[in-house]
């Protein structure tokens, strides 16, 4: 019974407040380095602020950094494309929130007025 | 197994020119691509449509595809007749973008051969070729109450996989999955190892679960902030006063200060979503008129309108 329903180990919740370095945010998206520093240089994501000269990255990035590279092998989108389309996104996402909690208004009827 | 209709899918008709299948496609990814469209199905359209286009871009596959006829029906139960590509060279590998363990049957019953004999691709040398196996995506939806214990659930994947003979099948495997307490609406859990399994020497690929709170009666998240309605007499808004309030972690009482109008927002600080902060609960008042449906009670809307001097539409300047 054990292995076939093995007990997952190895849970890493993708948080803001977990920290990764660059070669492991890159590793874990088998992405190169390199692309990950031009993701960083347009503003896609964001370092986390740091005295050395270490990137560091919270692990939400990992999330992001795969949604870009999905979004350029499977779209072709380019490097600024790629910014906005992921912008956006977040802005839909935050407005999609926010509509969950609007009441959604009864079919009008029609007034009468004297 | 299914016919596929790759004109079909891709909406384009069968005489279509190579400029036109890619416009098709294009557009189709883009509607259908899964990090854009969130809607149940999108994915799939996006599959089929990815599928499609990697037969009719290629005038080598597109050829030997439309020698088929084109008397097949979308679904319609298909084997692929002996050396039915006799005749047809593939210079390439059968896959040249996109997740291609993802593709039917169909496809791999005509093309999944040219990929294990092809030339000059990188699936040329399979003896000294190692691959890391592929990321899976899931999405797993949890109550709104179980980000405040923790949770534990069964989840079912199934994942393709190759056998001795090359042949592409599905198996299906179960995990055990432990949501820790905290957990938030969009966000992600990493399972390293646990997506496909690598080729050759190649690691596994992670199992990336996105998690997704189950439509709740009373409550809704917005990041570890939780809100919910709630109903209060006309009389309870006005005077003030105590009321029961159900919360994710049981029942409070909450204070109604005198004097509250519709959508008062009252917050009880850390309760939350737990976490680092924790999040809030916010309770927003919804003021419920008793209806008028008795002599007693337009009695008491009557003398409401006699003895207290009340205007509701001050600013409306008529």
């Amino acid at each position: 019974m054990p292995d076939r329903n093995p007990q997952v180990q190895s849970i890493q919740i993708l948080e803001e407040s977990e920290e990764i370095t660059l070669g492991e945010l890159s590793r874990t998206c088998r992405v190169h380095a390199e692309w990950v520093v031009e993701l960083v240089q347009e503003g896609v994501v964001e370092p986390l602020p740091t005295q050395g000269t270490q990137l560091r990255f919270s692990a939400a990035s990992i999330v992001r950094v795969q949604k870009a590279n999905r979004l350029q092998r499977d779209l072709g989108v380019n490097l600024a494309g790629t910014a906005l389309v992921l912008d956006l996104l977040d802005r839909i996402e935050a407005l999609e929130a926010r509509l969950r909690g609007v009441t959604v208004p009864r079919p009008p009827e029609d007034a009468d007025t004297d | 197994m299914e016919y596929k209709d790759y004109y079909k899918n891709l909406g384009v008709e069968r005489n279509a020119t190579q400029d036109e299948i890619k416009r098709a496609y294009r557009k189709l990814a883009r509607t259908y691509h899964p990090d854009v469209n969130k809607e149940a199905g999108a994915e799939a359209k996006f599959k089929e449509a990815g599928e499609a286009y990697e037969v009719l871009k290629d005038p080598e596959k597109r050829t030997a595809y439309d020698q088929l006829g084109a008397n097949w029906q979308q679904g319609q139960d298909f084997r692929a007749p002996p050396n039915w590509d006799a005749g047809f060279e593939f210079s390439g590998g059968g896959y040249t973008e996109g997740d291609a363990s993802q593709f039917s049957d169909f496809f791999d019953s005509l093309f999944g051969g040219a990929r294990m004999r092809g030339g000059g691709g990188p699936f040329g040398e399979r003896a000294q070729f190692h691959a890391q196996g592929q990321d899976h995506h899931a999405k797993i939806e949890i109550d709104l109450r179980d980000a405040f214990t923790g949770a534990k659930r069964a989840i079912s994947l199934r994942t393709p996989e190759v056998d001795a003979g090359g042949h592409v099948g599905l198996k299906e495997r179960t995990l055990n999955v432990s949501i820790p307490k905290g957990v938030r609406e969009g966000q992600h859990i990493r399972l390293a190892g646990q997506g496909s399994p690598g080729m050759g020497k190649g690691a596994a690929g992670d199992l990336y679960l996105e998690i997704r709170f189950a439509p709740d009666r009373l409550f809704r998240a917005e990041g570890r902030d939780v809100y919910m309605d709630l109903p209060v007499a006309p009389w309870e808004a006005a005077l003030g006063g105590n009321v029961k309030v159900p919360t994710p972690e049981g029942a409070v009482m909450l204070k109604i200060p005198p004097g509250s109008t519709q959508g008062r927002t009252m917050r009880l600080k850390g309760r939350g979503i737990p976490g680092t902060p924790p999040g809030d609960f916010y309770a927003v008042l919804n003021i419920v008129l008793p209806p008028a449906d008795s002599e007693k009670a337009k009695e008491f809307y009557r003398q409401m309108e006699r003895e207290l001097p009340f205007d509701p539409r001050p600013g409306l300047g008529v």
